[in-house]
């Protein structure tokens, strides 16, 4: 069993946001990159999968600095080969351009499952998973919870809206986005991630600048507007008091 | 003696005897004649119920309800017979917890209510087994009112089941295992004999009842019971201890009446003892591990290398980490490496270490059981519990050892070490982590807002980067310091006090990183090595004469853990560098505060790095402080539960425990402080009242607060002052903030 994760880096929303001089993105310039949190949980489930059934994990990582630091923690983990493809991403690197440069790396891969996290905070025109997915001719299936492998499928647990849950079977090769693995992403100690910066290598590819047409273009980017519209009530908490029941009152609620 | 006395020892006189007393023997008993005895028992037959049988009279303990007053020196001695039984650390059965606290209300001093809450915590740990209740509930009627009862045993490594009806004569606990043999006569005819209560499967009462026997003498009926079998052949046990250490110990202790113990050449000992049944032993030999050689007989040598033969080739396997069969005495060689880590060899199991634990009751494995695990080869059970991550580091464990064996650093921290590299992590520390881990601290928060809280500050709080100068002091802010809003507040208060005393001094702002003590105590060492790396590497790049910090882990971290790694600083506590100054407060300090003041020492100042005197020094000096001390000062400091971890713990901690640490610290320090409204000053003579009832009222307005030195510690005891009921007129100050407040400086503070 062959499993793929594709991995991106999404901005940290730890750190206040800013928009580039550009007016169209978000300046990444000071910015800080962590693995997107739902890409987190796909790793995890690869994971389960090797320990439960056998299965060779491969992390790939594509673009910026910091993509180096999560294949190795992802090693540490336990993941058995890591990738990182060093391309001049466009700006924005959209998914349509991450999915044709997954696509291209993931096809000579032949892998039997492709487990990515079923969004990202920052995939302005979409997921990757199904445009990924299409580009390699395979099966879709978002929202996965839960993966159980099978000879030639595998049945996965899918989350509707409303509480409800389906377990579709699906043919393999398939691409899975992983909304929550089983299991909360595991702890790796640094001691281990140090171990695996000196032992584990990573396979750096090039590739050319992938073609990012397709997505919808991004004509502003901005920050919440302050509306205009509230009212302050002023005075002490009894003026504040019949001011709102006034405005209640007004609204037909009392 | 005065006629109540003599009522009481009249009635503990019936009572002590199995046939009764004749009026004669009471007089001689009670130096009285015979005439006062029986007016003494009329008397008292208004209240138990005293039989007359023939000439002798006797209570019936059927019928008598107990009543035990003690003085001061049976209450001592009861007091350590509880506290005995609560360290051993095992399981409670509810009726003995509740026994225990029975018990404990009939001792005269304040400390029972300390041993009644323990009492209680260690019975709420346990879940009530229905069955088991059952089964104690027959034996006992069986046993009161002499039925016989029908049983389903299960004897030690057997499957068969065995039936019998048996006459149940007396409960003894077991010698060496916390279990209690229940000795009664089986009616099929197979004589006396003995079964373990907890192996009966079930028990029943028939309608069947049986005479006393006149020849029941417990003590010369259990001379040869080790085990299960009485009367039949004895079989002899011998053992050998080649360890000289080990010997001594051996020499000294008596664990069976019929043992003998003979010098070997070596300086070790052979011991010898005959027994029912060797079988019995087994678990008392394995815990001595490989010290302890069995010489005879020869199927209990077979059977205990069996046995570790058997633990040996487990081989446990968790997500990451698969431990060899080794691991257990791979590890325990890395105790060993440690410095004083050969001192685990001379470990009496004396329990100290669990008893005065904090979270010691709710401990699977607490620290002796640990070392007990570990000499038997069986460490790997150990890490199949979670329950290491009940430990908060506080280091009372090592301070109490006897042997002197580095508990904390080396035990408890290196099996967190197993624990986490196996990824097996409670999520609530994971999280922590891997925030100091991304961010440099443990809260999340982005590093570039890590001054902040000097933001608008004036004057200005110099950072290094951008002050560009030498300067005197670093101060070394640290996590909570820097982003917790509460302790913000103490901060922001000892950077008013170290302008007001005109220090020259800057701080690292973003280039600080978490001291990473907590993480490291956590088992995350290789974080801690980060971040001390990145703190180094911050440190170099600027001239300063020393470091000051206002956080007790950070300290530890700087002063003892640092240097290791080649970043090496003169480094002190605040309360250090403040109390020097002293001479240049006391003017300063104008204000008068009027408040009393209990002081928690900071495990990591106090108990391991022995700063006791200089915190209490600047709360001596502010005027109108009356320092008090709580009951657990000093070197027996309680832990506000937030070391080792436990700060990122809490939810994990509190499920187990149901009581927070800082909770029975608050307890203490409004008893101390007389916030309880209790403890204030002792009834004043009638002529003085007027002069004094303005003094009392006074008395009554004073402060009541808990100082505390450590950033963790203000919103520990806040949270816990909102959930002990009564708390809330206690305040809970850091000693800066205190003498900020003194000094006039917390203008514009809340």
């Amino acid at each position: 069993m062959n499993v793929v994760v594709p991995v991106k880096l999404v901005p940290d929303l730890v750190e206040e946001l800013e928009i580039a001089p550009s007016g169209v993105e978000l300046d990444t310039t000071f910015g800080r990159l962590v693995l997107n949190e739902f890409d987190e949980h796909a790793l995890e489930q690869a994971l389960l999968l090797k320990e439960r059934s056998g299965a060779t994990v491969t992390v790939l990582a594509a673009g910026p600095e910091g993509a180096e630091e999560v294949l190795y923690s992802a090693a540490a983990k336990g993941a058995d080969r890591l990738v990182r493809i060093g391309a001049d991403l466009p700006r924005p690197a959209n998914s349509h351009a991450l999915a044709r440069l997954f696509g291209a790396a993931i096809r000579e891969m032949a892998p039997d499952l492709v487990l990515i996290g079923v969004q990202a905070h920052d995939s302005l025109d979409g997921p990757i998973g199904p445009m990924l997915a299409e580009g390699l001719g395979m099966p879709y299936v978002g929202y996965v919870s839960g993966v159980t492998l099978a000879d030639g499928c595998c049945t996965v647990r899918k989350e509707y809206p409303g509480g409800m849950t389906a377990e579709v079977e699906v043919d393999l090769p398939a691409v899975l986005g992983i909304q929550a693995a089983e299991q909360p992403p595991r702890y790796v100690a640094i001691s281990k991630v140090r171990q695996a910066m000196k032992e584990a290598t990573i396979e750096q590819r090039t590739a050319a600048e992938p073609d990012a047409s397709g997505a919808a273009a991004v004509s502003r980017m901005y920050k919440p507007e302050t509306g205009q519209r509230a009212i302050m009530i002023e005075g002490d908490i009894e003026a504040v008091a019949s001011g709102l029941v006034d405005i209640f009152r007004e609204q037909g609620l009392l | 003696m005065s006629r109540a006395l003599r009522l009481q020892r009249l009635e503990e006189l019936l009572l002590t005897s199995c046939d009764g007393r004749t009026s004669q023997e009471l007089a001689s008993m009670l130096d009285v004649h015979r005439t006062t005895v029986w007016r003494d028992i009329a008397e008292l037959s208004s209240q138990v119920p005293v039989q007359q049988v023939g000439d002798r009279y006797l209570i019936d303990r059927r019928d008598y309800l107990s009543n035990v007053r003690l003085n001061k020196g049976e209450s001592l001695m009861l007091y350590l017979a509880l506290r005995r039984m609560l360290r051993r650390g095992s399981k409670l059965p509810p009726m003995m917890a509740r026994a225990m606290e029975k018990l404990s209300l009939a001792i005269r001093h304040p400390s029972s209510v300390q041993l009644a809450e323990s009492i209680q915590i260690a019975q709420r740990e346990q879940p009530t087994d229905v069955e088991r209740a059952k089964v104690w509930e027959v034996l006992l009627q069986g046993w009161m009112e002499w039925i016989t009862v029908r049983i389903r045993y299960q004897g030690y490594g057997r499957t068969v089941v065995e039936e019998h009806e048996i006459e149940p004569y007396f409960f003894e606990p077991a010698l060496l295992t916390e279990g209690v043999y229940l000795v009664g006569r089986c009616r099929q005819g197979t004589g006396l004999r003995m079964f373990e209560v907890e192996r009966i499967l079930s028990a029943s009462l028939t309608t069947r009842r049986f005479e006393r026997p006149e020849d029941i003498v417990v003590d010369q009926m259990l001379k040869h019971l080790w085990g299960i079998l009485y009367g039949e052949g004895m079989i002899e046990v011998r053992l050998r201890f080649h360890d000289p250490v080990l010997a001594e110990r051996v020499r000294k202790t008596v664990w069976l009446p019929t043992q003998e113990v003979r010098d070997l050449a070596d300086g070790g000992v052979e011991w010898s003892a005959q027994v029912s049944d060797p079988f019995e032993l087994v678990p008392w030999i394995r815990g001595w591990g490989p010290d302890c050689e069995v010489l005879e007989p020869p199927d209990l040598s077979q059977s205990i290398t069996q046995i570790e033969r058997e633990y040996g080739g487990v081989t446990m396997t968790t997500a990451l980490h698969t431990r060899t069969a080794s691991f257990s005495q791979s590890f325990y060689q890395s105790l060993l490496d440690m410095l004083d880590g050969e001192r685990i060899r001379i470990c009496l199991q004396c329990s100290s270490c669990s008893g005065i634990c904090p979270h010691g009751l709710a401990m699977e494995y607490h620290p002796r059981k640990m070392i007990a695990a570990l000499r038997a080869g069986v460490f790997d059970a150990v890490l199949e519990s979670d329950s290491i991550w009940m430990c908060v580091s506080c280091y009372a464990c090592t301070e109490v050892c006897p042997a002197k064996i580095p508990v904390t650093v080396g035990l408890m921290t290196r099996t967190k070490e197993e624990m986490l590299l196996s990824g097996n992590v409670p999520p609530e520390l994971q999280e922590a982590l891997e925030r100091s881990q991304r961010y440099g601290n443990p809260l999340g928060e982005s590093p570039r807002k890590r001054a902040d809280w000097a933001k608008d500050f004036k004057p200005e709080i110099p950072i290094m980067a951008r002050a560009n100068r030498p300067v005197d002091v670093l101060w070394f802010v640290g996590d909570y310091a820097s982003y917790h809003p509460r302790v913000q507040h103490s901060t922001r208060a000892f950077a008013r006090i170290l302008q007001a005393l005109g220090v020259d001094f800057g701080i690292l702002g973003p280039e600080e990183q978490s001291d990473g003590d907590s993480q490291r105590m956590a088992g995350e060492r290789g974080l801690f090595e980060m971040l001390a790396t990145k703190n180094g590497q911050a440190f170099a790049k600027y001239r300063f004469s020393e470091i000051v910090t206002t956080d007790p882990h950070a300290y530890n971290a700087l002063s003892n853990e640092y240097p290791k790694l080649g970043v090496s600083y003169p480094v002190r506590h605040y309360t250090q560098f403040l109390a020097e100054r002293l001479p240049d407060l006391k003017p300063q300090m104008k204000q008068e505060l009027s408040a009393t003041v209990a002081f928690h020492d900071p495990c990591y100042l106090g108990r391991v790095n022995g700063v006791f005197e200089e915190p209490r020094q600047l709360l001596r000096a502010i005027p109108g402080v009356e320092l008090v001390e709580m009951s657990h000062h000093r070197e027996n400091s309680l832990c506000c539960g937030g070391g080792g971890g436990g700060m990122w713990l809490d939810g994990f901690q509190w499920e187990k425990a149901r009581v927070r640490l800082s909770e029975w610290r608050i307890g203490e320090a409004m008893r101390a402080s007389g916030a309880d409204g209790a403890s204030l000053r002792p009834p004043v003579p009638a002529k003085k009242r007027r002069t004094k009832a303005a003094q009392v009222a006074r008395e009554q307005e004073r402060d009541r607060i808990l100082a505390v030195a450590c950033p963790y510690e203000a919103p520990r005891f806040e949270d816990a002052v909102k959930m002990v009921p009564g708390a809330d007129k206690l305040l809970v100050k850091d000693i800066a903030e205190l003498l900020a407040d003194c000094m006039g400086l917390q203008r514009g503070e809340p």
